[in-house]
């Protein structure tokens, strides 16, 4: 199971990527592996407002419908629109070509509460 | 998963083959191996496997047994030929729809019932209540294992590991052959709309036919696949398009009724006012309706999703509802997280089956 060191997650299986002041948001490849056969990706409007823990957008597998969970609060500023036609990126290639929203944050604080790497590796041991 | 629920014989190779195991009508099933979307790929285009070993087997026999199922079951027996399997409901006294199964007519006086794993103790408890006396249930569900082998190539694998030959067959006829020694039982059929065979026979021989199919080619192929092979050809699910609170004019079945016997619940039916229409429907965009969503025509909610999902082989969502009867004439709208989506009304199977006729 991949997770990259240079980003923080989420307990709900969020990864946010800092990128020039704003977030980048995906899931991660623990979270990709359990939904298997993405192929719907429901992203929401761009200027539309999004609260911490509160879902942003919801990925579907064959299965189930997941809701995503901002991993902070702001604005959305962008969408993977290519996920339209390409859902499977999100199981393909979740840290990269599978990222979800960008976020504008409102409050950075937010995002000292996120977890690093290892620890996020300890909260998948310990599920 | 449910550490409680019991799993079928063939559970140790589902594991060794990557299973992944979810609560499925008191039991512990694999959904899927690899992804739903390859395993049913494979049903369409090769062969696939499906462990339903969980489902209810019931051998019955006797003098009168022909009149027992003609009068618990909705469709007439009497014409059953020997060597053929028939689609059939179970209904109770108001005419609901307790369960619906495979009847095959294996010898003169002797036939198999396929039933729903949910309902299995159910359907043997109110199936013994109205046998007579003569007429004998034989319960083999637990000490047998059926396996379903569907797709295109299902013929050819599966003569290849049996060695019979089931070229002159065809849907829905009921064989009999010899496995490793021992004798089992093939019907031309399954739940998924392509050729194929579900097989019977005792547990350790299944377990040697599971492996040796699946060294012969087939891909083991979980609960999520048949699911959304059966929506696609349209097949109702109990559970979802039927219950035991609905009458087969609510669900497209009346077809399954015979005409001419007095079977249980026939009165009830046609006394009762059908209430439902059960309908197919296409989304207009790429969105997936999922069961329990709600069905909107004309600003006026009318209806519930009782089965949905999104194939490959459409471009958009698809799925069947149960509408107030005479509610949804072509557009319908169906809720979506709060959004109003549209649907069009489209006559199900969704995309046809490929049976061998």
């Amino acid at each position: 199971m991949s997770i990259p060191e240079n980003l923080r997650y989420t307990e709900s299986h969020e990864w946010v990527r800092e990128d020039g002041g704003e977030s980048v948001i995906g899931i991660t490849d623990f979270a990709q592996h359990e939904l298997t056969d993405i192929v719907f990706v429901d992203l929401p409007e761009v200027d539309s407002e999004v609260e911490a823990k509160k879902a942003c957008c919801v990925v579907e597998s064959t299965k189930i419908a997941a809701d995503i969970y901002a991993p902070v609060s702001g604005k959305i500023v962008a969408v993977n629109e290519e996920l339209n036609d390409h859902p499977e990126w999100v199981n393909e290639s979740p840290y990269e070509k599978g990222w979800l929203v960008r976020i504008a944050p409102s409050d950075k604080s937010e995002l000292d509460t996120l977890m690093n790497a290892a620890d996020y590796q300890s909260h998948l041991d310990s599920e | 998963m449910n550490a409680t629920n019991p799993r079928t014989p063939l559970a140790p190779l589902q594991e060794e083959a990557g299973a992944r195991f979810v609560d499925f009508g008191g039991w512990d099933l694999p959904v899927l191996y690899t992804s739903i979307v390859d395993e049913s790929e494979a049903v369409r285009t090769g062969c696939g496997i499906f462990d339903v070993s969980h489902m209810g087997r019931f051998f019955l026999s006797g003098i009168a047994v022909v009149e027992d199922l003609d009068r618990l079951l909705s469709r007439d027996l009497t014409t059953l030929l020997p060597g053929r399997q028939r689609y059939a409901l179970l209904l109770n006294q108001e005419g609901g729809i307790l369960d619906d199964l495979m009847a095959a007519r294996i010898a003169d006086q002797e036939f198999l019932l396929v039933v729903n794993a949910g309902n299995l103790e159910n359907d043997r408890t109110w199936i013994e209540e109205h046998l007579s006396d003569g007429t004998d249930l034989v319960d083999r569900s637990a000490d047998t294992v059926m396996i379903a082998v569907q797709g295109p190539e299902a013929e050819r694998i599966l003569g290849d590991v049996t060695g019979d030959d089931y070229s002159g067959t065809k849907f829905l006829d009921v064989m009999g052959g010899v496995y490793h020694g021992v004798p089992y039982v093939a019907i031309r059929g399954g739940y998924t709309g392509e050729d194929g065979f579900e097989v019977i026979l005792p547990n350790g021989e299944g377990l040697l036919l599971w492996k040796e199919l699946q060294e012969a080619g087939s891909v083991p192929c979980g609960l999520g696949a048949r699911d959304l092979l059966r929506l696609e050809v349209g097949y109702p699910l109990h559970g979802h398009e039927l219950s035991s609170e609905i009458i087969p004019h609510e669900c497209g079945l009346n077809w399954t009724l015979s005409k001419k016997n007095d079977f249980i619940g026939k009165a009830a039916i046609d006394s009762r006012e059908p209430r439902y229409d059960l309908v197919g429907f296409v989304m207009e965009k790429k969105s997936i309706p999922r069961e329990g969503y709600s069905v909107v025509v004309n600003g006026t909610e009318v209806g519930v999703v009782t089965s949905g999902g999104l194939s490959s082989r459409m471009p958009n969502g698809f799925g069947l509802a149960r509408v107030k009867k005479g509610s949804v004439e072509e557009s319908l709208e169906i809720v979506i997280r709060g959004k109003n989506n549209p649907a069009k009304k489209v006559k199900p199977p969704f995309i046809r089956d490929r049976v061998k006729r």
